[in-house]
């Protein structure tokens, strides 16, 4: 049986220094600033995803570029931006839950996809010809998919 | 410039896409790798019959005679508890340290439920006995020690 002898230091053994001693910021606390930063952008596409549904059911863009244009329109029209809020929700918990029921039933993806499809089809009429002039169409396509999935993506945690 | 950026942010984007939804949906509908769900048009695993009662004193002896359909992994698709996989695990032959290696949780209790996975499938272990001078461990055994 061999023995590993090690030094001791006041009655305990050296830590094992992994590399040069700099840095001011700890790994925990990083990580948790991300975190905030992640769900804070969770909360600015809830937003806007409500905001997509509420020009989606007028059938308008949304004037992104103009916020003044659409607090006004915000506070013109109250009913239909309740309405566009229940809708969200609405979709929001069938696809978040859809999602989970496929984990034992592939059948369920069918009503995630549609509930998702619903989703982009408001935010398509709302945000398509804002970001068309700012990137290219497929991008902004995939940025209007990818809109509606990451905040699911946040949000639920995984096991 | 902003082509390449506008088309590395695609790609980031569409990848991203893929491994989130489009993948997981053609992986259990069988298109592309193994499916993970099961469609409830399959019979959902029935309890093993009662099998016979066969005492194991060798790591390396037979299995115990039990129904396999219950056993094999598909159940384990539609029963995800504790329970069930340290029945599957006592089931292929491992023994009571290599399940606690592996499963969380108080080793008391998992000991337990090995207890109850080996009484659930009629696996009975050999009692055992360390020999001691002058006291026979097994009657094969008595006459020699006589």
């Amino acid at each position: 049986m061999s023995v590993e002898s090690r030094p001791l230091v006041n009655g305990q053994a050296p830590a094992r220094r992994r590399g040069p001693p700099i840095g001011f910021l700890q790994p925990a606390t990083v990580e948790r600033a991300f975190i905030v930063l992640l769900y804070m952008a969770l909360a600015i596409l809830v937003v806007l995803s409500v905001l997509g549904t509420f020009y989606g059911r007028r059938g308008t863009p949304a004037p992104i570029t103009a916020p003044l244009h659409l607090w006004r329109d915000i506070i013109t029209a109250p009913v239909l931006l309740g309405i566009a809020v229940a809708i969200q929700f609405t979709l929001t918990v069938i696809q978040y839950g859809a999602r989970q029921k496929a984990r034992y039933d592939r059948r369920w993806w069918i009503l995630y996809l549609v509930a998702l499809a619903w989703s982009v089809y408001y935010n398509t009429q709302a945000y398509w010809v804002p970001l068309t002039a700012l990137v290219p169409w497929y991008l902004a396509g995939l940025l209007i998919v990818a809109g509606d999935v990451l905040p699911e993506f946040l949000a639920v945690r995984r096991e | 410039m902003g082509t390449l950026f506008a088309i590395t942010v695609t790609v980031i984007i569409a990848g991203w896409l893929w491994f989130y939804i489009i993948r997981p949906i053609l992986e259990d509908y069988g298109v592309i790798g193994v499916p993970k769900t099961v469609n409830n048009s399959e019979p959902v695993m029935s309890r093993p019959a009662p099998p016979a009662q066969v005492q194991t004193t060798d790591r390396q002896a037979d299995r115990p005679s039990v129904s396999v359909d219950s056993l094999e992994l598909p159940r384990l698709r539609l029963d995800r508890t504790k329970q069930a996989i340290i029945e599957v695990m006592v089931y292929n032959g491992w023994q009571v340290g290599e399940i606690r290696a592996v499963i969380k949780g108080d080793n008391g209790a998992i000991g337990a439920e090995i207890e109850a996975a080996k009484k659930k499938l009629g696996i009975e272990t050999a009692e055992n006995r360390t020999p001691i001078a002058g006291r026979p461990t097994d009657a094969t055994f008595a006459s020699d020690l006589k």
